[in-house]
Parts: C-alpha cells; sequence; structure tokens
C-alpha cells in the first residue's frame, strides 16, 4: 500500500493507473475524496455542480446524469485530513501515484440551488 | 413548533446560566490571595474576571489559548474531576469543608449540567478540524499506523526542550513544564480507568492490562504518579495534585480534559482507542526527548525514572494497543469504529500540537523576561485605564487576550508569570506582556497603575 501525504492547498488531484480523484469540501467544510470521472460516461465531475436536494449530489456537465456524494464517495481511497494536511491510504498495486493541483479547472460550479458546498 | 423551541433553548441557557453560578459560587472555587494551593486538591480558583466567552456557540483552535479557554478548562477540569478521588495528605479536618464542597450533590448536578455546555464550546473545533472519509479497512489502517510510526519525529516536542535548554534558567523552564504536565500525569489513568468497567467482551480485558501497568500492579511505589510525584519532589516541587493549579496554561488543561472527555463519553469509545493507540506509539519516543531534556537541565538530581518506564513500557503498549484492541475491535465492530479510530488518532495529534503550542509560546515569554528583551515598553493605547490596587491584592493568573501594558504610576507591582518566575515593578515602571501568556498581578503595597490594551479579543 502506498501512503500520499499533502496540504490541500498544494494538491487536489490524486490519480495512478486508470484511477482520478478529487478532494471535494462540503457544505460542513469536511473533505473528502470523490472520483474525478463520471460513472455514466467519464464526464469530468470536478468541473459539475453541486445540488444539495434531496440529497447532496454533483451534476455532471456532459450529460447532466445527477450523481449522489454519497454513491461515489463509496469506493473513494481511504482520507484522513487534519487542519489542512492529507493523507491518502492508496491500495496495492497502484503503480505510479501523482498528485496535482489543479487550479481554476477544478471548481464544482457554484450556481446550483445551495452555493456553500464546492470543492477545494 | 419553532416558538416551543425557542422557549427550550431559553430555558436551557437560564439553566446553564444557574448552573455557573451555582458551581463557581462555592469558598473552593473563589479567587484567592495565594499563587499556589499545597496539600489541598479542592481549592481551584476559576474565574479571575468575566467569562466573556461563555456566551460563544464553540471555540476555534486560536480561541483555546484565551483567557475564557483558562475559565472554562479550569471549570471543566473540575467537573470531570468529581468522579475521581483526592484526599489532602495532612491536616485533613482543616479541609473538611472543601472535602464536602467538592463532592456535593449539588455541585455535581450542576457540573452535569455545564459539563455538556463546556465540551460543546471546547471541543467542536478539534472534532472540525478531523474528516475521515473513503473506504477504510484493516489493511488500510495498518497503513496509515506504520506510516505514522515511520514518519513521527516529535518535532515541536523536540523544539520545545532545545528552547527550554537554552533558557536564560533553564531550571525555570523545565519545573514550569513539569507543572504543566502534572495535571495529567499525578492521576495517571484515571481518565482511562472509566473504559474498563461494563462488558465488552476480550478488549476489555486487553485495556485492563494496559492500566495495570499504568497502576504498578498495585505496588504503590512503581504506580506511574508515583514515579513522577519522585521526579517533582526531586526538583523541589510539590506532588500533590493541582498545588500550582493558577499555574496551569489552558492548553495544558485541554490536553487533560481531552481524554477525560472521550472516556467519560462512552460513545466515544473506539475514538479513545484511536488515541490511546497514537500516545501510546508517540510516547516511546516523546519520553525520551524529555528525559534528556530533564538530565541536561536537572544533572543527575532528576528522578527520571518516569519517563524511562514510559521509554520501556509503551513499547509493549503500542504493540498491544494495536494488536490486541484496535485490530480485533476493527474486525469484530466494523466501519463505524474504524472511522472513529482514526477520528481519535488525529484528534489526539490535534491536542497535543495545541499543549505544545501553548507551553512553547509562555517559556519563550518568561525568557524574554530573564533577558530583558524590550519588555519595558507601553503599547499603544489612546485612554489608558486607572486602577487601584491595595496590598496584598493578587487577581488570579489570566491569559493576556491581547497584548496588554502595565504602568505603575505609584507603588509596587508583582508579576508572576511561571514557578518562581517573578518581575518587581516599582514607581514609574512599565511592561507590556504578549498575547496568549498567562501571568497574574499582585500589589505588594497600595498601588495605582494604568492598563493599557489595545481592542478586546471578545469584543
Amino acid at each position: 500500500m502506498k501512503i500520499v501525504r499533502f496540504h490541500k492547498d498544494e494538491a487536489n488531484l490524486v490519480e495512478w493507473g486508470d484511477q482520478s480523484y478529487f478532494v471535494y469540501r462540503n457544505r460542513e467544510g469536511a473533505c473528502s475524496l470523490i472520483r474525478a470521472r463520471c460513472p455514466h460516461r467519464g464526464g469530468p465531475l470536478f468541473l459539475g455542480s453541486v445540488l444539495s436536494e434531496p440529497v447532496e449530489s454533483i451534476r455532471c456537465p456532459w450529460h447532466d446524469s445527477v450523481i449522489p456524494i454519497s454513491f461515489i464517495q463509496k469506493k473513494a481511497p481511504p482520507m484522513v485530513v487534519n487542519g489542512g494536511e492529507c493523507c491518502v491510504i492508496i491500495g496495492a498495486g497502484a503503480g505510479e501515484v501523482n498528485i496535482r493541483l489543479i487550479g481554476t479547472l477544478i471548481n464544482v460550479h457554484r450556481d446550483e440551488v445551495d452555493c456553500d458546498a464546492a470543492c477545494v | 413548533m419553532s416558538a416551543l423551541f425557542e422557549s427550550y433553548a431559553s430555558s436551557v441557557i437560564n439553566l446553564e446560566d444557574a448552573a455557573l453560578q451555582s458551581f463557581v459560587n462555592r469558598d473552593i472555587y473563589s479567587a484567592s490571595k495565594d499563587l499556589i494551593h499545597p496539600d489541598n486538591p479542592y481549592r481551584r480558583p476559576l474565574l479571575n474576571d468575566a467569562f466573556a466567552g461563555w456566551g460563544k456557540e464553540e471555540y476555534t483552535l486560536d480561541d483555546l489559548c484565551s483567557n475564557a479557554s483558562l475559565i472554562a478548562n479550569r471549570l471543566l477540569l473540575s467537573v470531570y474531576e468529581q468522579d475521581f478521588v483526592f484526599l489532602p495528605r495532612t491536616k485533613f479536618d482543616a479541609k473538611l469543608n472543601a472535602f464536602t464542597e467538592f463532592y456535593d450533590r449539588n455541585a455535581r448536578i450542576a457540573g452535569e449540567i455545564l459539563s455538556c455546555r463546556l465540551e460543546k464550546l471546547l471541543f467542536s473545533c478539534v472534532s472540525k478540524t478531523v474528516h475521515v472519509s473513503g473506504d477504510w479497512d484493516v489493511q488500510s489502517f495498518k497503513a496509515y499506523f506504520g506510516d505514522f510510526k515511520q514518519m513521527f519525529r516529535a518535532e515541536k516536542l523536540s523544539q520545545l526542550m532545545e528552547s527550554i535548554t537554552a533558557m536564560r534558567d533553564p531550571k525555570g523552564g523545565a519545573r514550569m513544564f513539569l507543572v504543566q504536565m502534572s495535571g495529567d500525569f499525578l492521576v495517571e489513568s484515571s481518565a482511562m480507568a472509566r473504559n474498563v468497567v461494563g462488558n465488552y467482551g476480550p478488549v476489555q480485558s486487553e485495556l485492563f492490562k494496559v492500566l495495570i501497568d499504568e497502576c504498578g500492579y498495585g505496588v504503590h511505589k512503581t504506580k506511574h504518579s508515583t514515579l513522577f510525584e519522585n521526579l517533582l519532589e526531586s526538583q523541589g516541587l510539590d506532588p500533590i495534585p493541582h498545588t500550582y493549579w493558577q499555574l496551569y496554561l489552558p492548553t495544558s488543561i485541554y490536553l487533560n480534559n481531552y481524554y477525560n472527555y472521550i472516556c467519560r463519553d462512552h460513545s466515544s469509545l473506539f475514538k479513545y482507542f484511536g488515541a490511546i493507540l497514537q500516545v501510546e506509539t508517540a510516547f516511546r519516543l516523546t519520553c525520551d526527548i524529555m528525559a534528556r531534556m530533564m538530565e541536561n537541565v536537572f544533572g543527575p538530581s532528576a528522578h527520571i525514572e518516569y519517563f524511562r518506564e514510559h521509554v520501556h513500557i509503551d513499547d509493549h503498549h503500542s504493540r498491544m494497543v494495536m494488536e490486541k484492541i484496535v485490530v480485533p475491535i476493527i474486525e469484530s465492530h466494523g466501519e463505524f469504529a474504524l472511522r472513529e479510530i482514526v477520528r481519535g488518532f488525529e484528534e489526539s495529534l490535534v491536542v497535543g500540537d495545541q499543549f505544545m503550542t501553548g507551553i512553547q509560546h509562555q517559556i519563550d515569554w518568561i525568557d524574554r523576561v530573564d533577558r530583558d528583551d524590550s519588555i519595558r515598553r507601553l503599547p499603544e493605547c489612546a485612554q489608558p485605564r486607572m486602577r487601584y490596587a491595595a496590598s496584598g491584592e493578587l487577581c488570579g493568573t489570566k491569559m493576556a487576550d491581547t497584548e496588554i501594558g502595565y504602568n505603575v504610576v505609584s507603588g509596587c507591582l508583582d508579576f508572576v508569570f511561571g514557578i518562581d518566575k517573578r518581575l518587581t515593578l516599582k514607581t514609574g515602571d512599565c511592561i507590556t506582556i504578549p498575547a496568549r501568556v498567562l501571568y497574574g498581578v499582585s500589589a505588594l503595597e497600595d498601588s495605582e497603575y494604568q492598563v493599557h490594551t489595545a481592542e478586546e479579543h471578545w469584543a
């Protein structure tokens, strides 16, 4: 297993193999990893918009699929965030792991029902 | 519904206010002219000023070094320790009233009401600092724990020990450091003992093994708190709990309160398992670092068996907690337990970090006073307030929320910043105390003085 540590201001995207996750912050400020690609056709969820009703979800910008956060969090790698320090545990056989900071690209749009939620 | 809720909420606030008044209005908690109270573990001055932060919903991590935090932490520890048995060693007759007041039934009721409010006030910020997410399992936890063991360097503690060693008066600094730990170490394992009662299977017995190590297997001279008493006595300090109550920093009491908080509330049991795993794992290294500092500063006179014992036994405790408690409980109790364990592990780091930050700040200040390093000036203040103090009056120790200047117009004021760390100002003298420093002022003769402050922290 691999342990990847980074500060949330320095990176927000974790990638290995064909896997890609971004750091998402909910309206309470809690951070978690979310699949960056939509389970429908692989659209960029990190460019989606956040819906708070009926359950907290992301709308994919490609086909408007609405994916509950709880669903796309489910198989995310374990992560603990302490202050701004993120620690991610990535399973065996992951190969090389890249962490990146994507600036303006990785903004979940705040133009939906609830404007408080946003990705980091 | 809303009106009913508002009415209920208002009643709760009134009840909490009444509980606060009822609790603090006891003689044992009143202001004291004495800085220390030897052999009287019940005597705990609580309020040193108006409780400015009482009305807040919750404190931030930054607020933990404030005077409101000092008051809140003093209060909460007094509530928690009503569960523990304390006896003075001598002259019990003279302290019977204090004993009765401390364990009084009404004080316990008031304490229960207060603890809910105080816990929210103090611990919400720690909870909000840590976020646990994703698909955890035993293997990922083992990888995370292994990484911690490999990476942990105790940098902040090492920095603090270096600062103490480099002080103009390193012995005074080291004694102040011992005082900060004494609130916890003299009642060591009392908080955790709450978790060995009940019935929850083999893990309970494994935790009990850790507890009996802490208690020295019933042999008093090997009890860990006895070892710490020996260290205090070897350095001329009183070994009775809370003699130095007024010298505790809020962040030091906070560390103690945190473990009481998670051990008293049994819904935090799994969180506690994570916290104890972190502490037992880190303690091997941190005790070694602390022992070296004590040896350097005190020389052979320091009875450092307490730390040496922990260097040895906590290697075992870390393994025991991981293999016999944490892994079995994850396997039997699943995801919720695991996430809570990770949370407790990380929260324990946050609280330890706060402890270190608080004492580092105080130590730096004490050294500046000793070196007379640019402290004799006054901050800009449009309207300094004139104050008067009669000879012998001690305001009680408090935290400076903002930079605060004292200008002695006439008389003589005595400032205290640590164990035996005093500074006397006479007519015409002044001093500026930085924010987040603990200090006490007493008048050695009838005095008038001006207080210069910037804007109020809690305004």
